[in-house]
């Protein structure tokens, strides 16, 4: 063994030879050095070891970076502390010193409310995302079930589930135009007349029987039509008189007994206010329980009224609710 | 910090002594830099920042010794640069080059005379030249102490892997010193 195939590291201190290291096993060697410099153990850059294979400016690159902190490393420690301070007083307050000015009531409130929040903190946004597109939607068909604005089949359903609405009425066209008496279509009138299969956009309803031509024309259409009558959310008054709200749900169509809800006390007015037109007017005069519609009618008085119509040769439907007056 | 007085200083800052506080950051900070810098170098005190922040909002959590300390809390680092990542993924920016890191020795001598020369930040400037992982594990074994099973607990490897890494981070390392030494 001669001193030039071994490190001086490798060399027996107490005369005892050890094995060689040579330079024929460099990444055995190599290894074992670099285990040392990933160790942290001060390797000597001028050291035989690191001299061979060009670590020794390795070690001294890792000596550099492990070293004593430079300036600009501890500039900000009046910032952290400051910052330790925010952060952790209010714990250490809460954990040993005295109560803050808050109540035992209220910190177990506030400790709900952020154990609340960090719960909610720690949903997945597209659970989040999820739950809101559900509770719009449902909100959203619910407002569009009671305005009325859903399918008919959807708006159906909506009336048997959450007492929105029922669907306007719509006939077959040849059922309109058919007129027959004995139409068994039957169609529960509660919902706002549907203009749309006669092309009349208004439905009027006189509650002592059409008194202005306008009414009387278009309940003349309506029986032209083959209609006896329409839905009709109504607001009668006559001026003087004293106040009688009224509120029922009419139907009247050809050949089967309608029921006409209106206010018949002594209106001679009446402004329907509901329809697919949002807003009609009807007005007239007469005798109280009597509505007309191309049928016969019948009403009870004092404000609330009940008519029954039989369609002549009409197939309509009619609810209305009104505010009466009782007339001069 | 002296392993010794690790645990009364950790007691002391989980009650809020500032003190506490500052004793650990002073020994800890500059390692912390010197891996961010080199992991997220445009970004390296905001991470600092930011992890001490996250640390001094789960300190009162933590339980163990100094070198587990050590490793939480530059796991705490190491989920902030991921957390930044992504971030920069979805943002891209394109900033400046460090001119500091650009400057080179003057000095015309042997690669040694440079070494002696050799700044901090120009250290970690020829650090950052290795592949992220290689680099991410000196840093960790070197300047941060930890051993090669901590960093594979903290990076997600296995010991093995994390010594053939940073055997490999060396000899890469000596390459491009040798390199540097006849352009210095």
């Amino acid at each position: 063994v001669t001193g030039g195939d071994v490190f001086s590291s490798a060399m027996p201190s107490d005369g005892k030879p050890r094995i060689p290291v040579s330079r024929a096993a460099p990444a055995t060697t190599d290894a074992l050095v670099l285990d040392r410099l990933l160790d942290g153990v001060r390797a000597d850059p001028d050291g035989e070891e690191c001299r061979n294979g060009g670590l020794d400016m390795v070690a001294a690159l890792l000596v550099r970076i492990a070293g004593p902190a430079d300036s600009d490393e501890t500039e900000g420690l009046a910032t952290a502390t400051a910052m330790f301070r925010e952060v952790l007083g209010p714990v250490s307050a809460l954990g040993g010193g005295p109560p803050l000015a808050d109540s035992p009531r209220s910190a177990s409130r506030k400790g709900a409310r952020s154990s609340a929040a960090r719960s909610l903190a720690r949903l997945p946004r597209w659970r989040l995302l999820a739950a809101g597109v559900a509770a719009s939607t449902v909100f959203g068909g619910m407002a569009a079930a009671y305005a009325g604005a859903l399918p008919a089949g959807l708006q159906t359903v909506a009336h048997d589930v959450i007492g929105a609405p029922a669907p306007p009425a719509h006939q077959p066209p040849a059922a309109h135009h058919q007129g027959g008496a004995n139409q068994d279509t039957t169609r529960h009138a509660s919902g706002p007349a549907h203009p749309g299969s006669h092309g009349d956009r208004a439905r009027h309803t006189a509650a002592g029987g059409p008194a202005s031509p306008r009414a009387a024309s278009h309940h003349r259409r309506q029986a032209a039509a083959g209609t006896g009558g329409g839905h009709a959310y109504g607001h009668s008054s006559s001026p003087g008189s004293q106040p009688a709200n009224g509120r029922g749900q009419g139907q009247g169509r050809s050949g089967a007994p309608g029921r006409s809800h209106a206010n018949l006390g002594h209106p001679n007015r009446g402004h329907q206010k509901r329809g697919h037109q949002k807003r009609g007017h009807s007005s007239g005069g007469g005798n109280p329980g009597h509505q007309s519609g191309g049928g016969l009618s019948h009403g009870t008085g004092n404000g609330h009224g009940q008519a029954h119509g039989n369609g002549g040769s009409g197939n309509g439907q009619g609810a209305g609710s009104g505010h009466g007056r009782h007339g001069q | 910090v002296d392993p010794g007085e690790f645990p009364l200083l950790l007691t002391r800052a989980q009650q809020g002594d500032a003190d506490a506080f500052a004793d650990l950051w002073r020994a800890l900070n500059p390692p912390l830099l010197r891996y961010l810098r080199v992991v997220a170098p445009d970004a390296a005190e905001d991470l600092a920042s930011e992890t001490w922040l996250h640390a001094c909002r789960a300190l009162s959590r933590f339980q163990g010794e100094e070198s587990g300390f050590r490793a939480w809390l530059f796991a705490i680092a190491r989920n902030r640069v991921v957390d930044r990542g992504r971030w920069t993924a979805r943002r891209p920016e394109s900033p400046t080059a460090d001119m500091t890191v650009l400057d080179s020795a003057s000095s015309a001598d042997t690669g040694q005379a440079a070494l002696d020369e050799l700044s901090t930040a120009r250290a970690l400037a020829l650090i950052r030249q290795l592949p992220r992982e290689q680099a991410e594990v000196v840093m960790l074994r070197v300047v941060v102490g930890l051993d090669a099973s901590a960093v594979a607990d903290l990076i997600g490897s296995t010991p093995g892997a994390v010594r053939v890494a940073g055997h490999r981070a060396l000899r890469r390392l000596a390459s491009i010193l040798q390199a540097e030494a006849v352009t210095l």
